[in-house]
Formats: C-alpha cells, structure tokens, sequence
C-alpha cells in the first residue's frame, strides 16, 4: 500500500513537470504575422498604371521540426497588399492581368541552435508580360535578419521575428526595383 | 500503478526516439528553367567548407555521369552551364553528422535558380554527406525531367 502511495506521487510530480512544460511551451511561440512583413511605407521611384497578378510557389507554413516558414499564401498576400497600399501597380487582379508577378521561395536558412538567430531568405522574382512567358525582368534576392537573444528569450521566437523581418526586406527590395522598371 | 508507470515511460520513450527520425526530400523546378542536355556543372565552394562539401557533391555529379568542377567563383570555367551553390547543416548526436543538405541549380550568369532541392535527415536516419548529395541530386533531375 505505501509501495503504491509513492507510486501515485511520482507520476503526479512527473506529470505535472510535463504539464508546466507543455503549457509554457505554448503560451511562448509565436506565428508568422503578415503585417509584420509587409515593408510600409515603401520608397518607390515611380508607379505603374498597369494591373498585376501575383503568385507564389516553394513556400510552407512550417518545416518538419514546426519551425515556422512563410507560406505561399502569407507571401501572396502580403506583397498583394503591399503593392495596393503602396500604389505600385494600378491595380492588383486575379486573372486578365498587364504583368504577373511570380514569386519563388528558393530557401531559408534559420538556425538549429545558438543564441542570436540569424534567417537568410532567397526569394526568385520575375515579372512577365500577361499570361505570356515573355520574361521581362528576372531576380534572385537574398536578405537576412537578425534576432538578439535580449530581444526574446526564446529561440523560436527569435527565429519567427528574424523570418519576418528578412522577408519584410526582401519584398521591400523586389518591389522598389520593379518601381523602377520601365513597362 | 507500476504497469502504469511502466507503460508511460515507455510511450514517451517512443516519443523521443520517432522524433529523431524526421526524414525529408523536397525538390522543385522554377518556372522556365531550362537547362542543356548533358551539362557542364560547377559547384560553388563555401566559404570556411572544412569537410569539402562541394567536392563531394561534384564527385556525386562525375559519379551520375556529368563532367563537373569545384571551386571558389573565380576558378569557374566560362563554359559552365550550371552553376551548383549549396548550404549544409550539421547537428551533435553522438557524433556530427549532416542533418540538412540544401542545393540550388542556378545559371552561371545570372545566378538566377533553375531547380532547388534539400534533404533533411535527423540522428536516427543519418546518411553519410555522399549519401545525401546523391539523394537531392537524384530528386533534383527527377524534378526538372517530370516538368
């Protein structure tokens, strides 16, 4: 009986460590916000009286270990409404448009481990005529960020605002040199 | 009680031991990329690359059947028709093994990418990096000769 009694308390001690873990693990991380990568006010050399189709494709919500990366739907989006906001194109449509903005998320880098999280984003952008394959302008930019370990205390967390952040340049870049294209 | 016990541990056990066997091939073609037949490779060396990544991935591409260099940008024959640039990740478990291979087929020019690949491997489902070289290659002409 006092075999079983010890028993029961070991469990709720372990049970509970596991508890507390689970439950401040979650209260912790943060998502991938789309505000936060949208790069306001942008600085464009000229806007373009045209209408403009984005896609993007190579994105994912998270990698296998839950890291969270920037989704196809979260790139989309933003760069949908950084384009309207900021009047680069006339207006942004999802089909019969003048340009379609295609947008590749070749690769991001984020640490493993370590103390200050350093994200490297490349993203491919190219910019064609319509529907056609006419390719008028074409780039792969790279940008990076980094999170210091006083700026949150958790690694993941520094990760996600270093993944914003990196990406938020990035679509800063691409659109400021499609302002200064000559469509 | 015990058998409880017992029974929890041995559940978080497995929990432990599925997470470290986490195995992931992605490879992708980008949109018009067009590459030669039989192309002349040349794969990019990174800086401070002690383990000499680039050369294992261009014995990996001789060894497939195509003629390939390695090297820093300068020593690029101007004939190259693609260029190879990669990022390796390295993790402790035990020992240092590669837990992530990424690699990027690009135009030597422009540096623009045709074709991208990665191969993600964690403790228990290691691979040696030649191993993993092979596996994102393979993936990577797969992908580019399926579109």
């Amino acid at each position: 009986m006092k075999n079983v009694n010890r028993y029961e308390t070991m469990f709720s001690i372990v049970l509970s460590v596991l508890m507390l873990m689970f439950l401040s693990g979650c209260a912790g991380p943060m998502a991938i916000q789309e505000q936060a990568m949208k790069p306001t006010p942008l600085e464009l050399k000229k806007t373009h009286d045209f209408s403009v189709c984005v896609s993007a494709q190579g994105g994912r919500e998270k990698d296998p270990f839950g890291i969270p990366q920037v989704s196809n739907e979260q790139l989309v989006k933003t760069v949908r409404e950084s384009i309207i906001e900021s009047n680069l194109f006339s207006k942004v449509v999802p089909q019969n448009q003048d340009y379609s903005l295609d947008l590749f998320i070749v690769r991001i880098s984020q640490p493993l481990v370590g103390r200050d999280a350093t994200v490297k984003i490349e993203i491919a952008w190219t910019m064609r005529v319509g529907l056609s394959e006419v390719v008028i302008w074409q780039k792969s930019i790279t940008t990076s960020a980094t999170t210091l370990e006083n700026e949150n205390s958790l690694l993941f967390n520094r990760i996600v605002l270093a993944t914003q952040e990196a990406t938020r340049k990035n679509i800063e870049q691409g659109l400021t040199e499609i302002s200064a294209l000559a469509l | 009680m015990k058998k409880r016990i017992v029974l929890f541990f041995i559940l978080l056990a497995f929990g432990f031991v599925s997470g470290c066997s986490i195995v992931e091939q992605r490879a992708a073609k980008l949109p018009g990329a067009e590459i030669k037949e039989k192309p002349k490779f040349f794969v990019l060396s990174l800086e401070g690359d002690k383990r000499n990544i680039a050369l294992v991935i261009s014995d990996e591409l001789e060894a497939m059947g195509y003629e390939s260099d390695s090297g820093l940008k300068s020593w690029m024959p101007p004939d190259t028709d693609v260029l190879v640039t990669f990022e390796d990740r390295w993790f402790w478990d035990m020992a240092n093994y590669m837990i992530r291979l990424n690699m990027e087929f690009r135009d030597p020019v422009t540096e623009y990418p045709l074709v991208v690949g990665e191969s993600l491997r964690t403790s228990l489902a290691r691979k040696s990096p030649p191993e993993m070289a092979r596996e994102v290659l393979t993936g990577m002409f797969a992908e580019y000769e399926k579109n």
